[in-house]
């Protein structure tokens, strides 16, 4: 068994005022041990409901969420706390994500000490003090507040709870996305170096293509609720085929000057996710758009490689 | 070059707070041409916001004090060092005469510059009014085409901030900094709350308008693709200072500050593959309790003895690139940044 999550048409819909929201639709891929997915996309397209229907943090409305062989989507509480020292998270803000009352210790000893893992307290402090010198916080931290650190240190803080279980699966979401470049980089080398030393798996939920493309495997780009181009990293940057994914890729601005490089400027914004029709969601925003991408949606077919796009023209566009 | 339309002179600013005083500027100096746009770099509290504030006369009362230097527009001084109180009052109500119409500023996020129960078209108009004798008609006309020419249709002239998108409210914000035609515009991180693909409409429009209106453009923000993308020089600061100076050409293609160098190599590239980024450890000096000596001094890689000495001054390392470094200063007697790196590696 290879693969340690196989996400298989998952749905969340939200019903709110206006009719039903199409958070996450239809989304499937799998993951693989200690490998990481990066999921893209811009603010709205769902992919941070997506990762948290795959942790049960939302319920998902329907399809399979099969993590180690086991589909985690209809099991009671009991068996889902169970699983969840397995699979844990770690949030964009660090600030929002702590307790402001609990101290540096308090907070990395409170999934210990909801599992029951340490019979007494020294056994515990010392556990606290070993996931503290694994991200890299001075000891001499132990007794602070959130308030006192920098946002570097917090998020380490994020990362060592979230370690505290020995998680097989951690699911990031824009860890470092309030991070100036240079704690950035830091905390990126740190994940890195804990997934070599723990086979951890990581989906990685960022807006940042340049963060995505330094730690991914496979990358996953969504656009309003949908996966619309997804394979291995390597080729999604060598070889773009969607045109959204094309957009994206040359609005980035590169800090270099001698890059010029063709810009395509989308016209528009996100269209709405609440009851969206039968349609290719890109297409009011897409200039290759013709009369099929209104009237029918795309599906995610394998062009080949393994190299999988929702667009009804692609092979036109890309010359294949 | 044509004339200076915007003009920091030794600048330094502090703040005052019961735990003491921070250090927030120290000695800044930098000028703007007509229709020049500049790039000001750092992380997170290197004080880049600060200096917008002290142009545009906003620091935070009490505890924000210009301790000396000139902040001049067109020539004309707007800092009040005094403690003077009636000459303070004197200089907020100038302030105010020329905040909006020669000097006006775009916030990072937009939802909180917008006056949530007020209509954006009044916004927009009121800044007219209030710096203009145009009677309420003319000023929902220019409204209006102000509108239009950020790209928002003027029938969403009666709309409330609440019912646009991030990126629309952001275009507002630029229609209403535009509005009397400044000739300095300062943009705070303009885009670091938007989507890439809607940052990429904001700046385009930000360019065509600057060019259109010959605005001068003082561009704040962290991202060094922006600053590639939209400026013609660029300073970056650390800690308060100023540690590098140039024209884009000089800090894209020849950085030579430590610091400078080492944020161009933490950014993750699309071009190249690297196993690792390279990152530097530690902080930046915190504001309360800076060394009399370099500053980055703790993080740096190319440090030596004489960087412990001495608190280095911008030295002018090529025509127009001036670098905060003890290596760039002429007969300074320390060795040459790689033999400095060198000489701290055989150290460790």
């Amino acid at each position: 068994m290879n693969e340690i999550l196989q996400v298989k048409n998952l749905k969340k819909y939200f019903n709110v005022s206006g009719g039903t929201l199409h958070a996450v639709d239809d989304v499937s891929f799998t993951m693989k041990y200690g490998e990481t997915l990066g999921i893209v996309g811009e603010s709205g397209c769902g992919k941070s409901t997506l990762g948290k229907a795959i942790l049960r943090l939302v319920q998902p409305t329907s399809g399979e969420v099969i993590f180690e062989g086991r589909d985690i989507t209809r099991i009671g509480n009991k068996e889902l706390t169970a699983l969840r020292p397995k699979m844990q998270m770690i949030f964009q803000d660090p600030m929002s994500s702590l307790n402001p009352r609990m101290s540096v210790s308090q907070q990395i000893a409170e999934p210990l000490m909801i599992y029951n893992v340490y019979r007494n307290k020294a056994d515990m402090d010392k556990r606290v003090l070993e996931l503290m010198d694994t991200v890299g916080l001075a000891r001499r931290y132990v007794d602070t507040y959130p308030h006192e650190l920098d946002g570097g240190r917090r998020q380490r803080i994020g990362v060592a709870r979230a370690l505290a279980l020995n998680p097989k699966l951690i699911v990031c979401d824009e860890p470092v996305s309030a991070l100036d470049v240079l704690i950035q980089a830091q905390i990126l080398n740190l994940l890195q170096d804990l997934q070599k030393e723990h086979g951890l798996a990581y989906m990685f939920i960022t807006h940042n293509l340049s963060v995505v493309k330094h730690i991914s495997n496979d990358i996953c780009v969504m656009y309003l609720g949908q996966v619309i181009e997804q394979c291995n990293t390597k080729e999604l940057f060598r070889n773009t085929l969607h045109p959204y994914t094309k957009a994206l890729l040359s609005a980035i601005p590169v800090p270099s000057l001698n890059k010029t490089r063709e810009r395509i400027i989308l016209k528009g914004e996100l269209a709405s996710p609440i009851d969206p029709k039968d349609a290719c969601r890109f297409a009011p925003r897409c200039i290759y758009a013709k009369e099929k991408c209104h009237n029918c949606a795309p599906e995610l077919v394998d062009v080949g490689g393994n190299h999988k796009t929702a667009c009804h023209y692609v092979k036109e566009i890309n010359g294949l | 070059m044509s004339e200076k339309v915007l003009e920091v002179k030794n600048l330094i600013v502090h703040y005052e707070t019961q735990d003491g005083v921070a250090e927030a500027v120290n000695d800044v100096s930098f000028s703007i041409s007509a229709g020049e746009t500049l790039g000001l770099v750092g992380e997170t509290g290197a004080g880049k916001t600060t200096i917008a504030l002290t142009i545009m006369g906003l620091l935070p009362k009490p505890a924000g004090c210009v301790i000396s230097g000139e902040v001049l527009i067109d020539g004309r001084n707007i800092t009040e060092t005094s403690r003077n109180r009636a000459k303070q009052r004197k200089n907020d109500r100038m302030m105010r005469r020329l905040r909006g119409n020669d000097v006006s500023m775009i916030f990072q996020d937009p939802m909180s510059a917008l006056n949530p129960v007020m209509r954006v078209g009044d916004q927009i108009s009121e800044v007219i009014r209030l710096h203009s004798s145009a009677s309420r008609a003319v000023a929902t006309q220019k409204a209006m085409e102000m509108m239009e020419l950020v790209g928002i249709p003027g029938v969403r002239f009666k709309d409330y901030p609440h019912e646009f998108s991030g990126g629309m409210k952001q275009r507002i914000v630029i229609a209403m900094a535009l509005a009397c035609n400044p000739r300095v515009l300062i943009a705070d991180e303009p885009t670091t709350a938007l989507d890439v693909t809607i940052q990429a409409q904001v700046l385009e429009l930000m360019n065509d308008l600057k060019r259109q209106f010959n605005t001068s453009l003082l561009m704040i923000t962290h991202d060094l693709g922006v600053v590639a993308e939209m400026c013609d020089k660029c300073a970056v600061i650390y800690a308060g200072q100023m540690v590098e100076h140039g024209t884009v050409e000089h800090i894209f293609n020849n950085a030579q500050h430590p610091y400078t160098q080492a944020l161009f190599s933490a950014l993750p590239s699309l071009d190249k593959d690297v196993d690792r980024l390279k990152s530097i450890s530690g902080l930046m000096s915190d504001p309360m309790d800076l060394p009399p000596y370099c500053t980055f001094y703790e993080r740096c890689d190319a440090r030596c003895h004489r960087c412990m000495e001495l608190d280095p001054p911008l030295t002018e390392s090529e025509p127009g690139h001036f670098v905060k470094c003890v290596h760039f200063m002429k007969d300074n007697g320390a060795p040459s940044p790689k033999e400095g790196a060198a000489a701290a590696e055989a150290s460790l």
